[in-house]
């Protein structure tokens, strides 16, 4: 059965040409034995070579000296052709079979098996087989069963397996930490950051230097005296040049509203039985109004500088009069503020701290109670166990009496012990949680 | 000097046709690990039909497609040796043609040339997965893409008699600035009014690689596309319909070439090689038979 289907199949894969015809052929005997498909491998048997691959046999035949002729060149490449197309088609097969095999795993359909092989593992490819006229090896049956199709594509989708589901255990895990009972590693840990937070703060607020628009009018002073102009620059302070010296200045406003303003006050002034000081406070008034700021600061500075040569005005007058720094006040505050946060914070972590004290005693109370705990069960096993041998110790009644009234006597002495014990821990230890509640 | 590239490129072809030999003998010792695996196989698939399991059933396929790919790679060297030697082959024709200014070629050599040539263009068989490559069956070419010297166009020219014609021509050189194309027609007669020059945009460049339809129906002209097909027995593209797209790699178009001499139009069935079918463009303003 097996040598004739072969080779019935393995000729259509070569010459495509009788196709019609061998796919019935192929039908036919399909349609005998449902489960011969691997009979029709698309691959050209070695006993076919002479006939379907004549060159290429014709080569192979050939001594290695005698080698290729350029003539054998054209058919030897269509015999290679072949055999190239034939192995290629053959891996198309072969993976579509895998996929059909892994398809059938759960229930094995081998009819449907045999007549969607191609089509259900890759449908992408369906065109393909089709249009190569291979159709042969794909069963047009195919087209009958999509109902198999559907209920095979259905069983595939549950199969997904669900991710175990261990996030309470991770939950537990972080928490773990944080419920861990305290330890005398805290405490060291607390007393280091209390005691870092104790240090005094010690930083130091730089002085504020001058402001740079000083920095600029004095250069300007600089050069008007080094050119001569400044009258203030000889040293003789006379009333005359004093007045030179104002109108100097007044000159250097450029608007003819305020030079005529400023031309009034002087004129004035000169009634006055203290001029110059009338004039420091008009020419203040100027300066905020004056045109540009660095004129004004120039002109203030003058002021000052001229004033004080007078012996009108003293430094510590100037100091009095300087504007409040706002940043230094900020920082001050700032500071202030700062500190008053971190007494607190030590207050609190004096207060953990306590509290952690306490916590490592009544562990401690809890370790002692829990051996007294386990003293007791000792205890209350001896009695049984003595019990039970006077129990056994029979025949002699007097005796397991005596016996008996003793052993009672002393475990009775003992328990009382660890029941006192146990109830100054409890005590204690209730004492201390009361004071853990008052935090 | 001729000699001497001729006696190079004959030793290298020599020593193509020597390794050809043994990649014979490699493919046919690879075909028979293929057998031995697939009668393995089909042992196993009758003999226990009952206790099969599938298990050992998809080692013996894997078993199986690896001694495939491994026959499929030697076939492949195989082939491009045969490719290699015909491009030092064509080299050297091109190489003599510029040599010896033209030699003369009667039409009917240059049909029979041109048939055989287009039998032995190279076979492309994708792998798994694998996209056909530019000018590989009816998958166009890249943009950008550039005929090299000798190789084959459908030249849109001008023709003083009926308009345009796309004629079978030959890439002389191209001229990357003006980014025009020198031809010759292939027909030698032809050429003596001087060669043609035509800019990229007249120029299609006709397909490197034959698609195989058993693997790669993607990269043909499916049933009922428009195209344009060398005539048989002409060096001439006209345009045509796909009435059946080749079935194996040896098959060749059927096409109905539009003709107003019939009544319904088209003329019956003709059968043309991948490489003288191109896509139909509809700029291409042209007269039919």
């Amino acid at each position: 059965m097996d040598v004739p289907k072969r080779s019935s199949f393995t000729i259509p894969k070569i010459n495509v040409k009788y196709n019609g015809k061998l796919k019935e052929i192929l039908s036919s005997t399909k349609a005998k034995s449902e489960v011969q498909d691997l009979s029709n491998i698309p691959f050209i048997k070695q006993s076919d070579s002479i006939r379907l691959l004549p060159k290429y046999s014709a080569i192979l035949g050939k001594s290695a000296d005698d080698g290729v002729s350029m003539d054998d060149l054209d058919h030897l490449q269509q015999d290679l052709e072949k055999l190239y197309s034939t192995s290629a088609i053959r891996i198309r097969y072969f993976l579509s079979e895998i996929g059909e095999v892994d398809r059938n795993d759960e229930g094995p359909d081998r009819k449907a098996h045999d007549k969607t092989s191609l089509k259900r593992k890759r449908p992408d490819e369906k065109p393909k087989f089709k249009d190569a006229k291979n159709g042969m090896r794909v069963k047009k049956k195919t087209v009958g069963f999509p109902a198999k199709l559907i209920d095979d594509f259905l069983q595939e989708i549950p199969k997904v397996t669900l991710p175990k589901n261990d996030n309470s255990d991770k939950f537990w895990a972080s928490i773990e930490p944080f419920c861990s009972s305290v330890t005398k590693d805290d405490v060291a840990s607390l007393d280091s950051i209390i005691q870092e937070f104790s240090k005094e703060i010690d930083i130091k607020i730089p002085e504020v230097g001058d402001h740079y628009a000083n920095g600029w009018s004095e250069e300007i002073i600089n050069d008007e005296q080094n050119l001569g102009k400044s009258p203030s620059k000889k040293g003789a302070p006379t009333s005359d040049i004093k007045k030179n010296g104002l109108h100097a200045m007044l000159e250097t406003f450029s608007s003819p509203q305020t030079q005529r303003l400023l031309n009034s006050l002087p004129k004035n002034g000169e009634n006055e039985r203290e001029p110059n000081k009338l004039k420091s406070t008009e020419f203040g008034k100027f300066r905020t109004s004056s045109a540009g700021q660095k004129v004004g600061r120039c002109l203030d500075r003058r002021l000052k500088k001229e004033l004080m040569e007078q012996g009108i005005i003293t430094m510590e007058d100037l100091a009095k009069n300087m504007p409040e720094d706002e940043i230094l006040n900020e920082i001050t505050k700032c500071q202030q503020e700062l500190a008053t946060v971190n007494e607190y914070n030590i207050q609190e972590l004096n207060k953990l701290k306590s509290i952690v004290m306490n916590d490592l005693r009544s562990s401690e109370m809890k370790e002692q109670l829990d051996k007294v705990d386990k003293q007791v069960l000792e205890l209350y096993n001896k009695i049984i166990v003595a019990r039970k041998t006077a129990q056994q110790v029979e025949g002699d009644d007097f005796d397991k009496v005596v016996f008996t009234e003793q052993v009672t006597r002393d475990f009775e002495g003992q328990a009382d012990a660890l029941l006192k014990q146990q109830i100054e821990l409890n005590h204690e230890i209730n004492g201390l949680t009361d004071r853990d509640m008052i935090y | 000097m001729p000699l001497t590239a001729d006696a190079v490129a004959a030793q290298q072809v020599q020593e193509r046709l020597k390794a050809l030999q043994q990649l014979v003998h490699e493919i046919e010792k690879k075909r028979q690990q293929s057998e031995q695996g697939i009668l393995t196989l089909q042992r196993y698939s009758q003999d226990d039909q009952s206790g099969q399991s599938s298990q050992k059933m998809k080692s013996l396929y894997k078993m199986a497609i690896a001694q495939t790919e491994q026959e499929e790679e030697v076939i492949r060297k195989a082939l491009q040796k045969i490719t290699e030697i015909r491009n030092i082959k064509n080299e050297r024709r091109i190489q003599s043609k510029i040599a010896s200014n033209k030699e003369s070629i009667r039409k009917g050599i240059w049909i029979k040339m041109l048939t055989s040539s287009a039998q032995t263009l190279p076979l492309y068989v994708g792998k798994i997965g694998e996209k056909p490559p530019p000018l590989c069956g009816a998958v166009p070419a890249d943009p950008n893409f550039i005929s090299r010297v000798g190789d084959m166009v459908a030249a849109l020219v001008k023709d003083s008699e009926d308009g345009d014609n796309c004629i079978l021509a030959e890439v002389v050189s191209y001229n990357p600035t003006t980014g025009k194309y020198e031809i010759d027609d292939i027909l030698k007669e032809q050429n003596q009014k001087g060669r043609h020059v035509l800019s990229r945009r007249r120029v299609i460049p006709l397909p490197l690689m034959r698609a195989n339809p058993e693997t790669d129906p993607q990269a043909l002209f499916p049933q009922g596309t428009l195209v344009m097909a060398l005539f048989p027995q002409t060096t001439c593209f006209y345009k045509a319909i796909v009435n059946k797209p080749p079935a194996t790699h040896t098959d060749e178009y059927e096409l109905l070439f539009e003709d107003k001499t019939y009544p319904e139009g088209y003329s019956p069935p003709h059968y043309v090689v991948q490489r003288y079918v191109i896509a139909y463009k509809q700029k291409n303003k042209q007269t039919t038979t």
